[in-house]
């Protein structure tokens, strides 16, 4: 058969059919690749049944010794191994099985190299991280963890582990969301647990109102936007961590008079993550203890996502038995307890973050002005990939104090951050995973650097809290705004020594307890800075334990879950009584009176609960967006500040007119015309939304609370209804909330509960993928199995899978 | 004829790769004696198959798989994605019936030179 035009013309539909098998198996835009994805044999139908948990046998190169890996009921893996090197090793394998994508998500994001995996569409986010020095950050802490020659065995073996989950995927069977974008995941290295740290540490130590805060100085003047945001709020609104604590040996730096104000452009959009991340932690000593040791409790907020945040599990070695939360992407547990010692974590919200105005030579150089002459920036070049385009450079400027993070002509704005110093963290949690007591808790935290976190340690009889990390030496007023760097004064000094941290041990009243509020009192030698956040939270834990009863397990519970509403409770008989009643028709008088007697508890059913939400929303509105701009473009007081202007309204003349008086309008408003025009603009809402009947405004329809996919994906987010509201012990928020519940006992032999979001199986086709998440929401709790090594063969019933990874060549 | 094929690829598409459907469709078309049937058998061999399998996995593990990606997709519900995977998989398929009725075609009428 020669080649002959004829029949060359059956090459056309050849040719076109192999054009469609290629076209068919790639992605276009948004829609998958629809034949690999969609077909019945290898498609993602396969899923449900390739990931279903079962007893399995692994033969695994790179492994020293056989580990067993116990999946109990909750589907928690209890972990096993002969050595700390194979632990670390199982984990990354363990942690790889359940929520690769998640991990991989997270280290991209911390390193600032999202756009490597999801497109241009997050280069602008990881280009902010990078002027942030993220990825200085990253390398800092990088070297820290492979200095640590045990550090350095650990993140290794983490990510072999890793990668050998990956070698035991084919195309087929590869998490969901890669096979939707068509991609395969990246080989796990050392430094995506260092990028994992300071992903954490940025969403945990972020916050910074400095930026904003100027712009409020530049426009209403130094003592207005310290009046607005104090570092102290009048005693009654205080309820300090580490009340009475006076460090031996801190001596008190003189006040800062520093008059500069920054004359820089910089719009004041908020440079600050979540807010809202936060935690609860609390502890009784054996005296108040029904159990007759301490107990000790733990709810951390964060961001939900589906999978959650926390990854439960217990690791056990010769030298560690450990149970607790930990993160998928990186070795240990972050919460927890060993058979000796419990810990319990919340953020510390001490100031870690300065921004510096600085002056260039010239409007292009990049020398710039210091005490002791001219200095030349170093810069760092930086390469962001970007999946389906082009890569980035970008070429970050660094002066002694930190990067530069804008630049108008001559002058500079700079950042400094405790991020930048690097932390390995690896080595502090390894630590506290072998703590035997309380004071091994103590001193494993002696090299914590960043988050600052308030560690609550308790062994059987003892327990304390401490300030832990790196808090720079700074005098009272200093950091509030952007400084001059020229000025000596504004530098931190150095960071106080762990001796000095603010800490409490076994207080005469047998509790200690933390929830985000400002730290110290006003007389505390030096400056914690003034971000912390409302201390309703605190308030409401402190008057509970301070109450002196003995407690057990159920009233820890019961606090835990306790919905009551601090705020409300305050500021709702006094707003209701500011209310104009002959401006409110019938229906909105009727609402009134319901809540004068409403008991404050937001419930799932409560009606009054949405209704003072969406006032106080409206109230904040009226009162600071005139003059402060629009919620999420500019900085507005806390609550607390906002409630001392509504108990202020008895003083013959209020000291906060200018306030509350809208500027645009020709008349002046009163704080009643404001309460009244606010409430009536809240139930407007409220029934052009949820229709006119009160009747349809519960809580946990008005407020939903929502588990998106850690990817944004839309469809693999799981919606439930939830009690709590950002001002109760139970901090629900509609995608953010106690994302881990931990109340442990402390014994002879520990016992928990515990109860987490979004448990360990991340497949979004999976049975295992929402499971959970009602119990979760409802304040459901499960009997924690915290085992020792030997009952393992004992630990067989219906529902608990074993895993055996073998060494490959062992028998 | 073309029912052979087409229970040819239930039982290999287990082990074969996915274009297996259209390596099938492509024989189908091929084989078909006259373009109705090329048509008909090029588009319900397909759909059928994708649709019925689809289905048959998705009911034993409570049309999760269906459920979650219509919720992805924005489509109303398990059925309207099953039946647009099926519709997806008989639209290709007649594609690659088409192409392997050409193919047919072209060969038949090209001179054979000895």
């Amino acid at each position: 058969m020669k080649l002959n035009p004829k029949n060359a013309l059956a090459l056309i539909p050849l040719i076109l059919w192999v054009g469609l098998v290629w076209g068919l198996s790639r992605n276009w835009g948004v829609l998958p690749a629809i034949g690999p994805v969609f077909n019945p044999f290898s498609g993602l139908w396969q899923t449900p049944k390739n990931s279903r948990l079962q007893n399995r046998e692994w033969s695994l190169s790179d492994l020293n010794k056989p580990v067993t890996v116990f999946w109990d009921e909750y589907r928690v893996p209890h972990i096993l191994a002969e050595n700390e090197r194979d632990l670390a090793w199982a984990q990354g394998f363990v942690h790889a099985s359940q929520r690769l994508f998640q991990m991989d998500l997270q280290a991209r994001a911390g390193g600032a190299r999202l756009s490597g995996l999801v497109g241009a569409r997050t280069l602008s986010m990881d280009q902010f991280y990078i002027r942030l020095g993220l990825r200085h950050a990253v390398r800092q802490s990088l070297a820290m963890m492979m200095n640590d020659p045990v550090t350095k065995t650990q993140i290794e073996a983490y990510a072999e582990g890793v990668n050998a989950w990956i070698r035991t995927r084919t195309k087929a069977t590869l998490p969901t969301e890669y096979r939707l974008m068509n991609v395969w995941p990246e080989p796990w290295s050392a430094q995506h647990a260092a990028e994992f740290f300071v992903l954490m540490s940025y969403r945990l130590s972020g916050r910074t109102f400095d930026v904003p805060l100027t712009w409020i100085q530049k426009k209403y003047g130094t003592a207005a936007a310290r009046d607005l945001f104090p570092e102290f709020m009048p005693k009654e609104y205080e309820i300090p961590i580490y009340a009475g604590v006076r460090p031996k040996g801190l001596k008190p730096l003189a006040a800062d008079k520093s008059t500069f104000v920054s004359d820089l452009e910089i719009e004041p959009t908020l440079l600050q993550p979540f807010v809202s991340n936060g935690s609860n932690n609390w502890a009784v000593g054996p005296k108040r203890s029904q159990t007759g040791v301490s107990l000790l409790a733990n709810d951390t907020h964060l961001g939900f996502s589906m999978p959650g945040i926390w990854f439960e599990q217990q690791l056990l070695d010769p030298k560690t038995n450990v149970y607790g939360g930990g993160f998928a992407g990186a070795p240990g547990v972050m919460s927890g307890f060993t058979p000796g010692a419990a810990w319990a974590v919340t953020n510390g919200t001490t100031d870690v973050v300065d921004w510096y105005q600085i002056r260039f030579r010239d409007e292009e150089g990049l020398d710039y002005q210091t005490s002791t002459g001219w200095k030349a920036a170093q810069v760092e070049e930086e390469v962001i990939e970007v999946r389906g385009g082009d890569s980035q450079k970008l070429a970050v400027p660094w002066t002694d104090l930190g990067p530069l993070f804008h630049r108008e002509k001559q002058k500079g704005l700079v950042v400094r951050w405790t991020l930048h110093e690097g932390s390995d963290a690896i080595a502090v949690f390894r630590d506290l995973n072998r703590a035997q007591s309380y004071q091994d808790c103590k001193i494993a935290l002696s090299r914590f650097r960043f988050p600052i976190q308030n560690f609550i340690c308790a062994d059987s009889r003892n327990i304390g809290i401490q300030h832990a990390g790196l808090i720079p030496r700074r005098a009272r007023g200093q950091g509030q705004f952007i400084m001059d760097a020229m000025e000596p004064n504004a530098r931190w000094g150095s960071f106080l020594t762990s001796a000095e941290w603010p800490q409490i041990e076994n207080p005469a009243t047998q509790f200690v307890s933390s929830a985000n509020q400002r730290p110290v009192e006003i007389d505390f030698p030096i400056s914690m800075g003034s971000e912390s956040e409302n201390y309703y939270r605190g308030r409401r834990i402190w008057d509970e334990l301070s109450r002196g009863t003995v407690v057990g397990f159920e009233d820890f519970v019961r606090l835990q879950t306790d919905v009551l509403n601090p705020l409300a409770r305050a500021v709702l008989p006094d707003m209701v009584k500011l209310l104009s009643m002959r401006n409110l028709n019938d229906n909105e008088r009727v609402i009134a009176s319901q809540m004068a007697v409403w008991d404050y508890k937001d419930t799932i059913h409560s009606g009054e609960s949405s209704v003072f939400s969406y006032w106080w929303t409206e109230f904040r509105k009226t009162i600071w967006a005139d003059q402060l701009g629009e919620s999420g473009k500019a900085l507005w007081p806390r609550d607390e500040r906002l409630e001392l202007l509504v108990k202020r309204h008895n003083l013959p003349i209020h000291p906060d007119q200018r306030w509350i008086d809208d500027q645009n309008t020709p008349q002046t408003e009163s704080l009643s015309d404001q309460v009244t025009a606010s409430f009536k603009a809240a139930l407007q809402a409220l029934s052009e939304q949820f229709g006119p009947s009160m009747g349809k405004w519960s809580w946990g329809l008005v407020r939903t609370v929502n588990l998106p996919h850690v990817g944004r994906i839309p469809g693999f987010e799981v919606k439930v209804r939830a009690p709590g509201s950002k001002y109760s012990v139970n901090a629900m928020q509609s995608q953010h909330g106690p994302s881990w519940r931990m109340i442990v006992s402390m014994g002879p032999w520990p016992e928990a509960i515990t109860s987490v979001q979004g448990a360990s199986g991340g497949e979004p086709l999976s049975v295992d993928y929402d499971g959970g998440a009602e119990g979760w929401a409802s304040g459901f709790y499960k009997q924690v199995l915290f085992i020792k090594g030997e009952q393992l063969q004992h630990l067989k019933q219906p529902g608990r899978y074993f895993w055996r990874l073998q060494p490959k060549g062992n028998p | 004829m073309t029912y052979v094929f087409w229970l040819i690829y239930v039982l290999a598409g287990w082990w074969a790769p996915w274009w297996s459907l259209l390596l099938t469709a492509g024989l189908v078309g091929g084989f078909s004696k006259t373009p109705k049937l090329m048509l008909r058998d090029g588009f319900a061999g397909g759909f059928l198959t994708w649709f019925l399998l689809c289905l048959l996995l998705d009911v034993q593990s409570d049309a999760l798989v269906s459920s979650r990606l219509a919720k992805v997709m924005s489509l109303p519900g398990s059925w309207t994605m099953l039946l647009i995977v099926g519709l997806m998989a008989g639209a290709i398929s007649l594609i690659a019936s088409i192409l392997g009725y050409w193919l047919k075609c072209c060969l038949q009428r090209s001179p054979v030179s000895s």
